[in-house]
């Protein structure tokens, strides 16, 4: 096992009014070696958090209130600031979403991936120059090209360069952060097939964090789905999609339009995740569910095994059936007839984004 | 909204009542924020000060104070009927304090007044424009910018005639540049987003977008140069003052200290200095602790939080 | 009836502006747009898809009227837009863009943003209108929203009520670029079946602009693929996403993800970057990508013909291949998507 979350529980405070946002909520999952782990979730879930979470990388006004990261048997969430440096970048690689626009615009790409190498090793000039052209031939990008400057690049070779940035130290851990989200189909296609091949060729593991459901069926070995800073259910790729026990991943893969589907009608989820300022302790879906009883809101269910090595976190499976959950969930009806939730309704004045402190780095480093 | 007529495009009533309605908003952005109040609560008293002092004023600042035996209270310390002193003429320093607070004050409004109204209104034509509109303009602004206060001050003054309207005149002149630039550098990145494209694929004329759409969203930059310009103004009317050039015909805190200075009596009666010294600090203050509440409205991250 | 149509219209810009315009002897063009003829009736969902850089965006800016023609010409109503005053073009065709942060006034309400084109135009029955395009733009009760400020309503929300903005004035054409790629995905289909509605229900026209394919499967009746300024394919949705058709488009399709990990996609990689859009070659643009290319490839002009297959001689089915007729070729190669 390389990489174990226990019971993680990150907090955001606002300075001002003292409010704490608990965006990730007693989260546990884990990847082993050479494993592609996906972590799917809409805006303002956590997922993002918890990324920055193991990266250590969380900005000023957000901590890690409760559990464990750790990698290789090792907490990190009790190193001190050097030793964790260390860890980043030959240890776990991270990519963000924005990714290519970290890149300095006055130095050359090959500048730029030397001095991340030059950060934590000291190689000879010709070690780390091969190390470039190796990667950039990895990624898919002319060698010769490593000397061109970021403008030079388009927007999916940029990524590329990042991806090769972050794994030039091969290291065992690869966060992705939605690293397609900004890109046309084709350059996210070519990423994410290098991205593939990276995966095999060294042998890494991947947490590819994204709200795309069809990139994380493709890409991932196992998946969890997260809503409102817990996550909703965890089990294989292939399990989640063919065989969901989740109301809310139900209705999320409903609300997905496939390239081979028909017209039928996309269905939404009406309303939006709740605060998380405060949690209650009831199903953060309850209000949207139209599976919710008083149960539901009286105690916030736990994840419990549902199939081998798939768990989900509803206390309603049993009592109403999976099977009619499933062809329930199927119908436009089912989600819009639940009580509380008015189309889209913005709830307590934030709607789709459930924590409104900002959750961009603002500190920290990363390199 | 209800008091909003039913008219045509540009029509005036409907731009005006949209002005009316922005100049309402100052004051909500300073209230719930400790520093905006502090410093409103200051520039408040002082504004109280600049009303009433004439009338509150136990002496006429111009009267001089005469012993029994025929001599001058001349640079006399605080005493039961001088609670500041006087100055070298015998005159009551708290008066003149009083009284010079309105000089201070007007100056200080009606230049900012000035600034904001020149700077805003460039900064957005500028913006908004762009092409040859915008280079004219600009390089406008970059000529005032090569403008030295002081020393342009000091000529203008002795060629028209010593008064504070002219020195409001000037500086207003001067001062609206760091406004128009700013505005007009928030106008571009604002341009960008898509609810002015909207307006403009709704036909709406491009005086109309700049009132509806950008204005409200510079505003809290144009309090916030209000702000700044009031302290400036004040600043520099204090040091045109100071330098002799001030309006001889008005009490102010400027011409106060250049009359210590003047006459050496600075070190006999350090009243006389310091307490215009202390107002000069007190206002500039106030006025930076508002401008600094602006500043954080004007910060698009923090915007939009209630 | 044909609302809107294009006709080989073009939009170029110059790499060189000012000065360097000026001084500059051969004048370098990004054929953004590139003789581009497109014919919408009204009812129909027209989808504009490509990758970044297709010139899907600039097309959409041009009949908006942001941008300029450069060549060719536009006519709405039969009449060439030139042809119409501002007011009265925004009066017919409207757009809802991609940004719902970005597309309203941080400063204004709902109502404020709802009555802003309202009484550009002149319209007295400003009250009624607001409610009606809010209520259908499922924004209900509207007294709810009507003095909300954007930043107190969601993401769906916004983008709701900048739909409800394009509507006020009951346009005949609604261009949407991107409308939903920045939402989230399970309120996606609340917002993409209000363009479903106003298609069905008001014979609105609308032009749908985005590079997700599958959406575009899921709302459009029509599809038009454009790659470097031109377009490749045109015609009904699902004769281009389950029967083969152009090269470029199948690539397109192989190139969208599917939600379904027993399925293992082959992923497209292309070996060559895209053209310069300044640079671009001679013939057609796709050939260096192209299985099917061959040396005539060089030569023929892009012109968009009914490909053989086209059993029913369904002329609303054309491709820019030359090869389109060719019967002996062998489409059957090309993977389609027919499952």
């Amino acid at each position: 096992m390389l990489l174990e979350i226990d019971d993680l529980r990150t907090t955001y405070t606002d300075s001002s009014t003292e409010d704490t946002v608990t965006a990730v909520d007693g989260v546990s999952f884990q990847i082993e070696e050479g494993e592609s782990f996906g972590l799917v979730g809409e805006s303002g879930c956590g997922k993002s958090t918890i990324a920055k979470s193991i990266m250590r990388i969380l900005p000023d006004n957000g901590r890690i209130s409760n559990g464990a990261v750790r990698l290789n048997g090792e907490d990190l969430t009790e190193l001190d600031a050097e030793p964790m440096r260390q860890r980043r970048w030959t240890d776990i690689a991270f990519i963000s979403q924005s990714a290519m626009n970290a890149l300095d615009p006055v130095y050359t790409i090959d500048t730029q991936i030397k001095e991340a190498i030059e950060a934590h090793e000291s190689w000879s000039k010709q070690r780390m120059d091969d190390r470039v052209v190796e990667l950039f031939e990895l990624v898919g990008i002319d060698p010769e090209r490593r000397h061109d400057y970021p403008h030079q690049f388009s927007g999916g070779m940029k990524q590329r360069a990042m991806i090769a940035m972050a794994l030039v130290l091969d290291p065992d851990l690869i966060i992705a952060d939605e690293p397609t989200t900004a890109l046309d189909v084709v350059s996210q296609d070519t990423i994410l097939h290098h991205l593939e091949e990276l995966q095999t060729e060294t042998g890494a593991s991947m947490l590819l964090i994204t709200h795309d459901m069809s990139v994380v069926a493709e890409m991932c070995d196992r998946t969890a789905v997260m809503y409102a800073g817990e996550l909703a259910e965890r089990g294989p790729t292939e399990a989640i999609f063919t065989n969901p026990y989740h109301p809310y991943t139900l209705g999320l893969k409903n609300a997905f339009p496939s390239i081979h589907g028909g017209a039928d009608s996309l269905i939404s989820i009406p309303g939006a995740p709740p605060p998380l300022t405060n949690p209650a302790d009831a199903c953060r879906f309850a209000d949207r569910c139209p599976f919710a009883a008083p149960e539901c809101r009286s105690s916030d269910p736990p994840m419990k095994p549902v199939a081998e090595n798939h768990d989900a976190a509803c206390a309603r499976i049993n009592d109403v059936g999976i099977e009619t959950m499933r062809e329930q969930a199927a119908t436009r009806e089912v989600w819009h007839n639940v009580d509380d939730a008015p189309d889209d309704a913005s709830g307590a004045s934030r709607g789709d984004e459930a924590a409104s402190i900002p959750t961009e780095v603002s500190g920290g480093d990363s390199a | 909204m209800s008091t909003i007529p039913i008219d045509s495009d540009t029509g005036p009533e409907s731009l005006l009542n949209s002005l009316r309605e922005l100049a309402m908003r100052p004051y909500g952005i300073l209230r719930g924020n400790r520093m905006g109040e502090v410093g409103l609560v200051i520039l408040l008293g002082l504004l109280v000060m600049a009303m009433i002092g004439p009338a509150i004023a136990p002496y006429d600042p111009a009267t001089k104070d005469i012993n029994d035996d025929g001599t001058l209270v001349s640079n006399a310390g605080p005493s039961a009927e001088h609670p500041l002193g006087t100055t070298r003429y015998g005159r009551d320093v708290l008066s003149q304090l009083l009284v010079g607070a309105r000089s201070a004050l007007l100056v200080g409004f009606l230049t900012a007044t000035i600034v904001v109204v020149t700077g805003t209104t460039v900064g957005l034509t500028a913006g908004y424009y762009g092409g040859w509109v915008d280079s004219i303009l600009m390089r406008i602004t970059d000529i005032v910018y090569g403008i030295p206060i002081l020393p342009f001050a000091i000529i203008v003054l002795t060629m028209l005639e010593r008064s504070i309207f002219w020195i409001i005149f000037m500086l207003g002149l001067i001062y609206w540049r760091n406004c128009a630039r700013i505005i007009r550098s928030e106008v571009l990145s604002l341009k960008e987003n898509e609810f002015v494209q909207s307006a403009e694929t709704t036909g709406a004329s491009a005086p109309r977008i700049i009132v509806k759409q950008l204005l409200p969203n510079v505003l809290p930059i144009s309090f916030l140069y209000f702000a700044f310009a009031t302290g400036w103004s004040i600043v520099t009317a204090a040091s045109i003052a100071f330098l002799g050039f001030g309006d001889p015909t008005r009490v102010s805190w400027g011409r106060m200290m250049f009359a210590a200075w003047n006459t050496n009596s600075v070190l006999q009666q350090p009243l006389w200095v310091a307490m215009p010294g202390l107002m000069i600090i007190l206002t500039v203050a106030s006025v930076y602790f508002i401008g600094r509440t602006y500043e954080q409205v004007a910060n698009p991250r923090l915007q939009g939080d209630s | 009836m044909t609302v809107l149509e294009l006709d080989d219209a073009s939009k170029f810009f110059r790499t060189q502006t000012g000065l360097g315009a000026l001084l500059s002897r051969d004048q370098e063009y990004i054929k953004a747009v590139n003789d581009v003829s497109l014919q919408l009736d009204d009812g129909e969902i027209v989808g504009l898809v490509g990758e970044s850089g297709c010139g899907k965006t600039t097309l959409g800016k041009v009949v908006m009227r942001i941008h300029e023609l450069t060549d060719g010409e536009i006519t709405l109503h039969g009449r060439p837009i030139e042809e119409y005053g501002r007011k009265e073009y925004f009066q017919e065709v409207q757009m809802v863009f991609q940004d719902p942060f970005k597309s309203l006034n941080p400063q204004m309400t709902v109502r404020e943003q709802l009555a802003e084109p309202l009484k550009v135009h002149g319209h007295d029955d400003r009250k009624a209108r607001i409610r009606e395009s809010l209520e259908f733009a499922n924004l209900t009760p509207p007294d709810q929203y009507l003095d909300r400020y954007p930043h107190e309503i969601s993401g769906g929300e916004k983008q709701r009520v900048a739909v409800a903005r394009a509507l006020v004035l009951d346009p005949s054409v609604v261009i949407a670029d991107e409308p939903v790629s920045m939402l989230d995905v399970s309120i996606r289909a609340g917002v993409l079946n209000l363009f479903r509605q106003l298609a069905e229900e008001r014979d609105v026209t609308i032009l749908y602009i985005s590079h997700d394919l599958a959406t575009v499967r899921h709302i459009c009746t029509e599809i038009a693929v454009m790659y470097l300024g031109k377009v490749m394919e045109y015609g009904p949705t699902e004769q281009i996403c389950s029967t083969p058709s152009h090269p470029y488009t199948e690539r397109l399709l192989s190139a969208t993800p599917v939600a379904d990990p027993t399925q293992d996609r082959s992923k497209v990689v292309y070996d060559q970057e895209v053209p310069d859009p300044v640079d671009l070659p001679d013939g057609c643009f796709f050939k260096h990508r192209c299985e099917f290319a061959t040396e005539a490839c060089d030569e023929e002009e892009m012109h968009l013909r009914p490909p053989a297959k086209a059993e029913s001689a369904n002329e609303d089915w054309l491709m820019a291949c030359h090869r389109a007729a060719d019967t002996d070729l062998d489409w059957e190669t090309i993977p389609s998507h027919n499952l």
